[in-house]
């Protein structure tokens, strides 16, 4: 069963992507791209995308887009959408770790709600500004991507795999004016637990779901061996989750050897042996 | 119990809405406009979310009570549901409530009083009886602690003796009930699959041994209780699988006392089933032929009716023909 499993995280600025560059052992793609990506072996990928929600937005479009290419679609694969970074708050400590249940966009007043099925983490409830919030008028963690980086996120996956976390920079005591940036890698080193903790659940969650969307590699072998029109295509997938669901792939594996005129030939065949 | 609690900001302030906050405080809670923005939106798993569900907190805005679907019921009498809830906390694989909604999590409908308000309504508007079913989109009872929905609704058609409530559950949490008086005018179904579809299909249920026990206690404070028989789903050994059930059920409760029994088919929209293949694509259930019969999704079984009526016959020994309908 061909699975692959996928978590992408994008963070606005270098400061905050360098520690968790290391903490994920993630390094950076060796060909020229839009963006600054980083991988690792384990299927989390990391993008700058640089500051601002458009900005994350644009970013998680061309991490899709990447994706796209190299068939993620085709596999029926979820991946999961992470966005970490710094955000202010009016009476949380700096350097506390939030997990977001709700996000605000204070230019439209859209709302987006993560899904809320990983447990151990403090959450918080959070407003997306266009500029660097100085009053923390709110009970909520105020900062500059999540919005964007949501709305373009759900194009892509559902809201239980989006998720957005973001680490305490600043506060009323501590006011965002006097941040000394040298600081941010370590406060966002400082949640490591939390943050291979939060990968770890995503990776979780996405098998779970994924296993039962995975397909064999007799689908991708058919796939390329006749022409399908899309609604044999269509027909195709649908054969083989069949078989897999009535537990009978051995069967499969012997009629994906035999040989057939045509695809419809090939359907007609999986549809008697079914019955 | 739930991953998070979402509030509707209308319903916050209300006391059933801050009993429920205060039982849960160590759950988020997640304040909205409506209840829609959480659970309509696009881009959910219900499979996903079934794994670890919110509660919804939310105001019922019209269409508090409805006309039940054609062939629905026991009764001749005009026949209506109503939904205080939508989804279930049980996990049955076979339920249409998959293929009905984008998410699996639960909403609870706060406003009781304007259902009572509708309720009144609808029996006033008839001259004679009429019959008001709960549980056609989730459990009635199996939130019981947290809804407390028998204890509000059964003082109304105490008062209303003219309406017909039935009760449609897999819930052992009849605690409103024992507490209450019985009423005549209240039927408290329990739904039943034979033991190896149950262990195959129905996630999180009581046992049926659990079900049967909650039934007897119900039957001997003098509440009516009925049994529903449904879906039927073919397997190998239907028949004998009910047989056995109808034998494990009546050895215990006192057939000549039950309100009624039904019978169902497996049945659902075509549009409901491509949902759930879509969350499903895994499930052996749904990777079985089907076909279209009177505009509804089927399994495509060859020996169904017969299936249905040997079933039938099996039960009759049980129960009197006056007892029994089929649910279409």
């Amino acid at each position: 069963m061909k699975l692959t499993n996928s978590v992408n995280i994008v963070v606005a600025h270098g400061l905050e992507a360098k520690p968790i560059l290391s903490i994920l052992g993630l390094e950076k793609l060796p060909e020229d791209s839009a963006y600054p990506v980083f991988t690792n072996d384990e299927g989390v990928s990391l993008v700058i995308s640089g500051m601002g929600r458009e900005a994350a937005q644009q970013a998680v479009n061309y991490l899709a887009g990447q994706e796209k290419e190299q068939g993620h679609d085709e596999a029926g694969q979820t991946s999961a959408w992470l966005n970490i970074g710094i955000a202010g708050h009016c009476s949380f400590d700096v350097g506390e770790g939030l997990l977001i249940n709700k996000i605000t966009e204070q230019a439209s007043g859209e709302t987006f709600y993560p899904g809320t099925q990983l447990s151990g983490y403090k959450t918080a409830s959070l407003i997306t500004v266009d500029e660097i919030e100085r009053g923390y008028q709110q009970d909520a963690v105020y900062e500059m991507e999540a919005s964007g980086f949501y709305r373009a996120a759900q194009a892509f996956s559902s809201s239980e795999f989006i998720q957005a976390y973001k680490i305490i920079s600043d506060n009323r005591e501590n006011h965002v004016d006097h941040i000394d940036l040298k600081e941010i890698p370590a406060m966002i080193r400082a949640r490591e637990r939390e943050i291979v903790k939060l990968v770890k659940d995503l990776f979780g969650l996405l098998r779970q779901l994924n296993s039962a969307q995975g397909l064999q590699h007799e689908y991708y072998d058919l796939k390329s061996t006749f022409r399908f029109s899309v609604t044999q295509g269509i027909q195709l997938k649908r054969l083989c989750q069949r078989f897999n669901a009535q537990g009978k792939n051995q069967r499969l594996e012997e009629i994906a050897s035999e040989n057939y005129r045509s695809a419809k030939q090939l359907i007609a065949k999986m549809n008697d042996a079914l019955d | 119990m739930f991953s998070a609690i979402y509030i509707e900001e209308e319903v916050a302030q209300s006391e059933r809405v801050k009993n429920i906050l205060a039982s849960y405080d160590a759950v988020p809670h997640i304040y909205c406009q409506r209840y829609g923005e959480v659970f309509n939106r696009k881009s959910q798993s219900f499979r996903a979310q079934k794994a670890a569900p919110a509660l919804i907190l939310a105001r019922k805005h019209g269409n508090f009570v409805l006309p039940s679907p054609e062939g629905y019921g026991f009764d001749n009498n005009p026949s209506y549901y109503f939904s205080h809830m939508l989804n279930c906390i049980y996990d049955c694989r076979y339920c249409f409530l998959q293929g009905m909604y984008r998410s699996a999590n639960y909403v609870l409908f706060v406003n009781y009083e304007d259902f009572e308000r509708s309720l009144l309504d609808v029996v006033k508007k008839n001259d004679g009886p009429s019959v008001f079913y709960s549980g056609y989109d989730c459990d009635s009872l199996a939130l019981e602690p947290v809804s407390r929905f028998g204890e509000y609704f059964l003082p109304f058609f105490a008062a209303n003796p003219r309406a017909v409530l039935e009760v449609r559950t897999k819930s052992t949490q009849i605690r409103s009930f024992l507490e209450s008086e019985p009423l005549d005018n209240c039927v408290i179904a329990m739904s039943f699959s034979p033991q190896s579809a149950s262990e195959k299909w129905e996630n999180r249920v009581p046992s049926i041994a659990k079900r049967i026990e909650a039934l007897c206690k119900l039957q001997q404070a003098g509440w009516k209780i009925a049994l529903r028989f449904e879906p039927i789903i073919s397997a190998n050994d239907t028949v004998t699988s009910y047989t056995e059930l109808f034998r494990q059920i009546f050895s215990k409760l006192d057939g000549d006392q039950i309100h009624s029994a039904s019978t169902g088919l497996f049945r659902m929209p075509v549009d409901f089933h491509k949902n759930i293949v879509k969350q499903y694509p895994d499930e052996e259930l749904f990777s079985r032929k089907t076909e279209v019969k009177d505009g509804m999704l089927a399994l495509k079984v060859v020996d169904e009716e017969s299936q249905l009526e040997k079933i039938e016959r099996s039960l009759k020994e049980f129960i009197s023909v006056d007892q029994y309908y089929h649910c279409a």
